[in-house]
Protein backbone atom coordinates (compact mmCIF):
# COMPACT_ATOMS: atom_id res chain seq x y z
CA UNK A 1 0.00 0.00 0.00
CA UNK A 2 1.87 3.28 -1.29
CA UNK A 3 -0.36 5.37 1.32
CA UNK A 4 1.31 3.60 4.39
CA UNK A 5 4.02 6.42 4.92
CA UNK A 6 1.83 9.19 4.92
CA UNK A 7 -0.50 7.98 7.77
CA UNK A 8 2.07 6.94 9.32
CA UNK A 9 3.14 10.59 9.02
CA UNK A 10 -0.56 12.30 9.91
CA UNK A 11 -0.91 9.46 12.77
CA UNK A 12 2.79 10.68 14.22
CA UNK A 13 1.70 14.28 13.72
CA UNK A 14 -1.87 14.23 15.54
CA UNK A 15 0.06 11.69 18.48
CA UNK A 16 2.18 14.06 19.03
CA UNK A 17 -0.21 17.18 18.84
CA UNK A 18 -2.67 14.91 21.37
CA UNK A 19 -0.02 14.33 23.85
CA UNK A 20 1.05 18.03 23.91
CA UNK A 21 -2.68 19.09 24.18
CA UNK A 22 -3.44 16.80 27.04
CA UNK A 23 0.36 16.68 28.86
CA UNK A 24 0.64 17.21 32.67
CA UNK A 25 3.83 17.37 32.66
CA UNK A 26 6.20 19.38 30.67
CA UNK A 27 8.87 17.24 30.26
CA UNK A 28 6.39 14.89 28.79
CA UNK A 29 5.31 17.96 26.61
CA UNK A 30 8.86 18.19 25.15
CA UNK A 31 9.25 14.47 24.44
CA UNK A 32 5.47 14.91 22.51
CA UNK A 33 6.83 17.78 20.72
CA UNK A 34 9.37 15.63 19.41
CA UNK A 35 6.91 12.80 18.56
CA UNK A 36 5.63 15.14 16.03
CA UNK A 37 8.71 16.71 15.13
CA UNK A 38 9.66 12.88 14.01
CA UNK A 39 6.58 12.59 11.56
CA UNK A 40 8.55 15.71 9.24
CA UNK A 41 11.42 13.37 9.22
CA UNK A 42 9.24 10.56 7.75
CA UNK A 43 7.23 12.44 5.24
CA UNK A 44 10.55 14.05 3.94
CA UNK A 45 12.62 10.99 3.14
CA UNK A 46 9.43 9.25 1.89
CA UNK A 47 9.03 11.99 -0.38
CA UNK A 48 12.62 11.55 -1.52
CA UNK A 49 12.22 7.49 -1.82
CA UNK A 50 12.40 5.67 -4.86
CA UNK A 51 11.54 2.04 -4.55
CA UNK A 52 15.15 -0.24 -4.14
CA UNK A 53 16.72 2.74 -4.26
CA UNK A 54 20.63 2.95 -3.11
CA UNK A 55 22.26 5.72 -1.08
CA UNK A 56 22.96 9.17 -2.56
CA UNK A 57 26.49 8.45 -2.51
CA UNK A 58 28.13 7.36 -5.39
CA UNK A 59 31.27 5.71 -4.41
CA UNK A 60 30.64 1.81 -4.40
CA UNK A 61 27.42 1.87 -5.87
CA UNK A 62 26.49 -0.89 -8.46
CA UNK A 63 26.36 1.00 -12.07
CA UNK A 64 23.06 1.55 -13.27
CA UNK A 65 21.44 1.57 -9.39
CA UNK A 66 18.63 4.41 -9.11
CA UNK A 67 19.64 6.75 -5.74
CA UNK A 68 17.25 8.13 -3.65
CA UNK A 69 16.81 11.85 -3.71
CA UNK A 70 19.83 13.34 -1.31
CA UNK A 71 18.25 16.73 -1.07
CA UNK A 72 15.41 15.72 1.39
CA UNK A 73 17.87 13.44 3.46
CA UNK A 74 19.36 16.81 3.86
CA UNK A 75 16.56 18.90 4.66
CA UNK A 76 15.71 15.71 7.46
CA UNK A 77 19.56 16.26 8.90
CA UNK A 78 18.87 20.05 9.45
CA UNK A 79 15.36 19.21 11.54
CA UNK A 80 17.18 16.57 13.65
CA UNK A 81 20.00 19.45 14.75
CA UNK A 82 17.06 21.85 14.70
CA UNK A 83 14.40 19.82 16.70
CA UNK A 84 17.28 18.61 19.13
CA UNK A 85 19.04 22.45 19.98
CA UNK A 86 15.63 23.65 20.39
CA UNK A 87 14.48 20.72 22.43
CA UNK A 88 17.53 21.77 25.12
CA UNK A 89 16.63 25.19 24.65
CA UNK A 90 12.25 23.73 25.95
CA UNK A 91 13.85 21.99 28.51
CA UNK A 92 16.08 24.72 30.36
CA UNK A 93 12.42 26.51 30.15
CA UNK A 94 10.87 24.01 31.95
CA UNK A 95 13.95 23.72 34.39
CA UNK A 96 13.61 27.03 35.38
CA UNK A 97 9.91 27.07 36.08
CA UNK A 98 9.69 24.43 37.74
CA UNK A 99 12.16 26.06 40.04
CA UNK A 100 10.03 29.24 40.08
CA UNK A 101 7.19 27.62 40.90
CA UNK A 102 7.25 24.01 41.97
CA UNK A 103 5.04 22.51 39.84
CA UNK A 104 6.07 20.82 36.05
CA UNK A 105 2.04 20.58 35.27
CA UNK A 106 1.66 23.72 32.60
CA UNK A 107 -1.81 23.85 33.85
CA UNK A 108 -1.02 24.76 37.56
CA UNK A 109 1.93 26.61 36.62
CA UNK A 110 1.27 30.30 37.36
CA UNK A 111 1.22 32.77 34.61
CA UNK A 112 4.71 34.58 34.23
CA UNK A 113 5.61 37.67 35.62
CA UNK A 114 8.44 39.70 33.91
CA UNK B 1 -13.70 16.24 33.63
CA UNK B 2 -11.63 18.65 31.89
CA UNK B 3 -9.29 16.22 30.85
CA UNK B 4 -12.41 14.43 28.93
CA UNK B 5 -13.54 17.96 27.41
CA UNK B 6 -10.13 18.73 26.55
CA UNK B 7 -9.68 15.14 24.49
CA UNK B 8 -13.11 16.14 22.79
CA UNK B 9 -12.28 19.42 21.06
CA UNK B 10 -9.18 17.98 20.55
CA UNK B 11 -10.34 14.92 18.24
CA UNK B 12 -13.06 16.85 16.90
CA UNK B 13 -10.18 19.65 15.91
CA UNK B 14 -8.01 16.89 15.01
CA UNK B 15 -10.20 15.06 12.86
CA UNK B 16 -11.12 18.07 10.90
CA UNK B 17 -7.30 18.57 10.03
CA UNK B 18 -6.12 15.10 9.49
CA UNK B 19 -8.85 14.68 6.67
CA UNK B 20 -7.53 17.52 4.56
CA UNK B 21 -3.96 16.83 5.08
CA UNK B 22 -4.38 13.52 3.78
CA UNK B 23 -5.95 14.92 0.73
CA UNK B 24 -2.73 16.94 0.49
CA UNK B 25 -0.43 14.42 0.99
CA UNK B 26 -2.17 11.61 -0.92
CA UNK B 27 -1.77 13.50 -4.08
CA UNK B 28 2.14 13.33 -4.21
CA UNK B 29 3.65 10.79 -6.34
CA UNK B 30 3.58 7.44 -4.94
CA UNK B 31 5.68 6.35 -1.95
CA UNK B 32 8.87 4.92 -3.73
CA UNK B 33 8.20 6.60 -7.38
CA UNK B 34 10.30 10.00 -7.04
CA UNK B 35 10.68 11.49 -9.96
CA UNK B 36 12.05 15.04 -9.28
CA UNK B 37 15.08 16.09 -11.41
CA UNK B 38 16.07 17.91 -8.47
CA UNK B 39 18.18 15.09 -6.31
CA UNK B 40 19.02 13.39 -9.74
CA UNK B 41 20.28 16.63 -10.90
CA UNK B 42 22.86 17.24 -7.92
CA UNK B 43 23.89 13.41 -8.27
CA UNK B 44 24.91 14.00 -11.83
CA UNK B 45 26.87 17.42 -11.37
CA UNK B 46 27.97 16.80 -8.04
CA UNK B 47 31.14 14.56 -9.21
CA UNK B 48 32.20 16.50 -11.75
CA UNK B 49 31.70 20.14 -10.31
CA UNK B 50 32.07 19.45 -6.56
CA UNK B 51 34.26 16.12 -6.93
CA UNK B 52 32.90 14.66 -4.29
CA UNK B 53 30.71 11.51 -4.36
CA UNK B 54 28.57 11.95 -1.31
CA UNK B 55 25.61 13.77 -2.46
CA UNK B 56 24.24 14.35 1.05
CA UNK B 57 27.20 16.19 2.08
CA UNK B 58 27.29 18.86 -1.34
CA UNK B 59 23.64 19.52 -0.80
CA UNK B 60 23.99 20.25 2.68
CA UNK B 61 27.30 22.66 2.70
CA UNK B 62 27.23 23.34 -1.26
CA UNK B 63 24.11 23.75 -3.12
CA UNK B 64 21.76 24.06 -0.56
CA UNK B 65 24.73 25.99 1.91
CA UNK B 66 22.68 29.07 2.67
CA UNK B 67 20.23 26.63 4.30
CA UNK B 68 22.75 25.10 6.81
CA UNK B 69 24.58 28.84 7.05
CA UNK B 70 20.45 29.72 8.68
CA UNK B 71 20.73 26.20 10.82
CA UNK B 72 23.84 26.90 12.30
CA UNK B 73 22.46 30.11 13.61
CA UNK B 74 19.38 28.44 14.90
CA UNK B 75 21.42 26.39 16.76
CA UNK B 76 23.65 28.73 18.27
CA UNK B 77 21.02 31.38 19.39
CA UNK B 78 19.20 28.01 20.87
CA UNK B 79 22.50 27.56 22.78
CA UNK B 80 22.90 30.97 23.79
CA UNK B 81 18.96 31.32 24.99
CA UNK B 82 20.13 27.77 27.11
CA UNK B 83 23.35 29.28 28.23
CA UNK B 84 21.39 32.39 29.41
CA UNK B 85 18.93 30.70 31.07
CA UNK B 86 21.06 28.66 33.20
CA UNK B 87 22.90 31.23 34.92
CA UNK B 88 22.50 31.20 38.74
CA UNK B 89 19.94 33.40 39.65
CA UNK B 90 19.22 35.91 42.28
CA UNK B 91 18.10 33.55 44.61
CA UNK B 92 20.97 30.85 44.12
CA UNK B 93 24.21 30.02 45.16
CA UNK B 94 26.75 27.75 43.56
CA UNK B 95 28.07 24.91 45.94
CA UNK B 96 30.43 22.44 46.17
CA UNK B 97 29.78 19.83 43.31
CA UNK B 98 27.36 17.57 45.11
CA UNK B 99 26.49 14.51 42.58
CA UNK B 100 24.08 12.25 44.75
CA UNK B 101 20.96 12.19 46.24
CA UNK B 102 21.27 13.14 50.25
CA UNK B 103 18.43 11.19 51.22
CA UNK B 104 20.88 7.83 50.00
CA UNK B 105 24.08 6.46 50.64
CA UNK B 106 27.10 7.40 47.94
CA UNK B 107 27.92 4.43 45.76
CA UNK B 108 31.02 2.82 45.96
CA UNK B 109 33.07 3.19 42.32
CA UNK B 110 31.50 0.57 40.39
CA UNK B 111 34.21 -1.47 38.70
CA UNK B 112 32.80 -2.31 35.38
CA UNK B 113 30.99 0.56 34.69
CA UNK B 114 34.32 2.58 34.58
CA UNK B 115 36.42 -0.37 32.62
CA UNK B 116 32.88 -0.03 30.09
CA UNK B 117 34.08 4.16 30.18
CA UNK B 118 37.25 3.42 29.45
CA UNK B 119 36.83 1.63 26.67
CA UNK B 120 33.90 3.39 24.83
CA UNK B 121 35.40 7.27 25.41
CA UNK B 122 38.12 6.27 23.28
CA UNK B 123 36.46 4.58 20.64
CA UNK B 124 33.50 7.00 20.25
CA UNK B 125 36.52 10.22 20.14
CA UNK B 126 38.41 8.61 16.96
CA UNK B 127 34.96 7.09 15.37
CA UNK B 128 33.66 10.92 15.90
CA UNK B 129 36.58 12.47 14.19
CA UNK B 130 36.39 9.90 11.25
CA UNK B 131 33.14 10.83 11.08
CA UNK B 132 33.73 14.49 11.00
CA UNK B 133 37.36 14.80 8.43
CA UNK B 134 35.19 11.87 6.20
CA UNK B 135 32.25 13.95 5.80
CA UNK B 136 32.35 14.25 2.02
CA UNK B 137 33.32 10.75 0.98
CA UNK B 138 31.01 8.66 3.50
CA UNK B 139 27.52 8.70 5.11
CA UNK B 140 28.08 11.31 7.69
CA UNK B 141 29.51 14.98 8.69
CA UNK B 142 29.82 17.53 10.83
CA UNK B 143 26.79 17.27 12.34
CA UNK B 144 27.32 13.63 12.87
CA UNK B 145 30.49 13.83 13.90
CA UNK B 146 29.92 17.07 16.66
CA UNK B 147 27.04 15.08 18.44
CA UNK B 148 28.81 11.45 18.89
CA UNK B 149 32.26 14.00 19.21
CA UNK B 150 30.04 15.12 22.67
CA UNK B 151 28.99 11.32 23.24
CA UNK B 152 32.50 10.50 24.17
CA UNK B 153 32.98 12.96 27.31
CA UNK B 154 28.96 11.75 28.31
CA UNK B 155 30.64 8.07 28.72
CA UNK B 156 33.38 10.31 31.67
CA UNK B 157 29.96 11.35 33.34
CA UNK B 158 28.04 8.45 33.17
CA UNK B 159 31.15 5.92 33.98
CA UNK B 160 32.66 8.24 36.71
CA UNK B 161 31.38 11.38 38.38
CA UNK B 162 30.63 15.04 37.52
CA UNK B 163 34.59 16.04 38.62
CA UNK B 164 35.63 13.54 36.25
CA UNK B 165 33.66 15.35 33.65
CA UNK B 166 34.78 19.52 34.83
CA UNK B 167 37.92 19.33 33.80
CA UNK B 168 36.64 19.17 29.51
CA UNK B 169 33.86 21.47 29.72
CA UNK B 170 36.04 24.79 30.20
CA UNK B 171 33.01 26.89 29.49
CA UNK B 172 35.32 29.82 27.91
CA UNK B 173 37.22 27.07 25.37
CA UNK B 174 33.60 25.47 24.81
CA UNK B 175 32.62 28.73 23.98
CA UNK B 176 35.57 30.06 21.54
CA UNK B 177 35.26 26.56 19.43
CA UNK B 178 31.42 27.51 19.62
CA UNK B 179 32.16 30.74 18.18
CA UNK B 180 35.07 29.46 15.93
CA UNK B 181 32.52 26.75 14.38
CA UNK B 182 29.68 29.72 13.16
CA UNK B 183 31.89 32.43 12.66
CA UNK B 184 34.26 30.67 10.85
CA UNK B 185 31.34 29.02 8.57
CA UNK B 186 29.63 32.69 7.94
CA UNK B 187 33.15 33.96 7.07
CA UNK B 188 34.17 31.21 4.54
CA UNK B 189 30.91 31.34 3.07
CA UNK B 190 31.18 35.46 2.48
CA UNK B 191 35.11 35.47 1.54
CA UNK B 192 34.19 34.85 -1.91
CA UNK B 193 31.93 38.41 -1.58
CA UNK B 194 35.39 39.90 -1.00
CA UNK B 195 36.80 39.07 -4.69
CA UNK B 196 33.69 39.81 -6.41
CA UNK B 197 32.28 36.55 -6.60
CA UNK B 198 28.51 35.24 -5.57
CA UNK B 199 27.75 33.51 -2.02
CA UNK B 200 29.64 30.55 -0.91
CA UNK B 201 31.49 29.85 -3.95
CA UNK B 202 33.79 27.43 -4.09
CA UNK B 203 37.29 29.15 -3.69
CA UNK B 204 39.90 26.00 -2.87
CA UNK B 205 41.35 23.58 -5.10
CA UNK B 206 38.79 20.84 -5.70
CA UNK B 207 41.24 17.70 -5.39
CA UNK B 208 41.06 14.49 -6.81
CA UNK B 209 38.15 12.78 -6.04
CA UNK B 210 37.96 10.35 -3.29
CA UNK B 211 40.92 12.55 -1.50
CA UNK B 212 40.55 13.03 2.02
CA UNK B 213 41.58 16.58 0.95
CA UNK B 214 39.30 17.27 -1.52
CA UNK B 215 35.78 18.56 -2.36
CA UNK B 216 36.78 22.71 -2.07
CA UNK B 217 35.55 24.01 0.73
CA UNK B 218 33.26 20.77 2.38
CA UNK B 219 35.52 19.24 4.48
CA UNK B 220 36.55 22.25 6.15
CA UNK B 221 32.71 23.34 6.35
CA UNK B 222 32.31 19.83 7.82
CA UNK B 223 35.12 19.96 10.71
CA UNK B 224 33.90 23.98 11.58
CA UNK B 225 30.35 22.48 12.11
CA UNK B 226 31.52 19.25 13.54
CA UNK B 227 33.50 22.17 16.43
CA UNK B 228 30.71 24.06 16.89
CA UNK B 229 27.86 20.84 16.98
CA UNK B 230 30.80 19.06 19.57
CA UNK B 231 31.27 22.11 21.84
CA UNK B 232 27.56 22.96 21.72
CA UNK B 233 26.39 19.43 23.30
CA UNK B 234 29.25 19.11 25.13
CA UNK B 235 28.12 22.76 26.63
CA UNK B 236 24.39 21.78 26.79
CA UNK B 237 25.04 18.69 29.26
CA UNK B 238 27.28 20.83 31.42
CA UNK B 239 24.66 23.51 31.52
CA UNK B 240 21.85 20.89 32.38
CA UNK B 241 24.79 19.11 34.82
CA UNK B 242 25.40 22.72 36.82
CA UNK B 243 21.74 22.89 37.66
CA UNK B 244 21.27 19.86 39.79
CA UNK B 245 24.90 19.52 40.99
CA UNK B 246 26.18 22.55 41.67
CA UNK B 247 23.70 25.46 41.77
CA UNK B 248 21.16 24.90 44.44
CA UNK B 249 18.53 27.41 46.80
CA UNK B 250 20.83 30.09 48.88
CA UNK B 251 17.76 29.08 51.58
CA UNK B 252 19.00 25.19 51.79
CA UNK B 253 22.50 25.77 51.59
CA UNK B 254 21.84 28.18 54.99
CA UNK B 255 19.62 25.56 56.77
Amino acid sequence: MSELPFLVTIWLFLIGLYGIATSRNTIHLVSCLFVAQSSTYLLLLSVGYRAHGSAPILSGIPPGAQPVDPVVQSLALTDIVVGATVSALILIFALQSHKRSGTQDPRRTPPMRG
Amino acid sequence: MRQSATRIIFWSIAGLFAFPLFLALRDLPDFGAYAGPYGDLVLATCTGERHTPQGVAAVTFDYRGFDTLGEEFILFAALAGALLLTRPQEDERQHPPRDHALDRPVPQGNEPIVAAGRLMFPFSLMLSIYIIVHGHLTPGGGFQGGVLLATAFYYVYLSGEYQDLHPFTSVPLLESLKVLGAAGFALLAASPLAVGLPFMTNLLPLGREGGLLSAGTLPLCNLLVGCEVGAAFLLLIDAFLRQVVVIGKKKEEDS
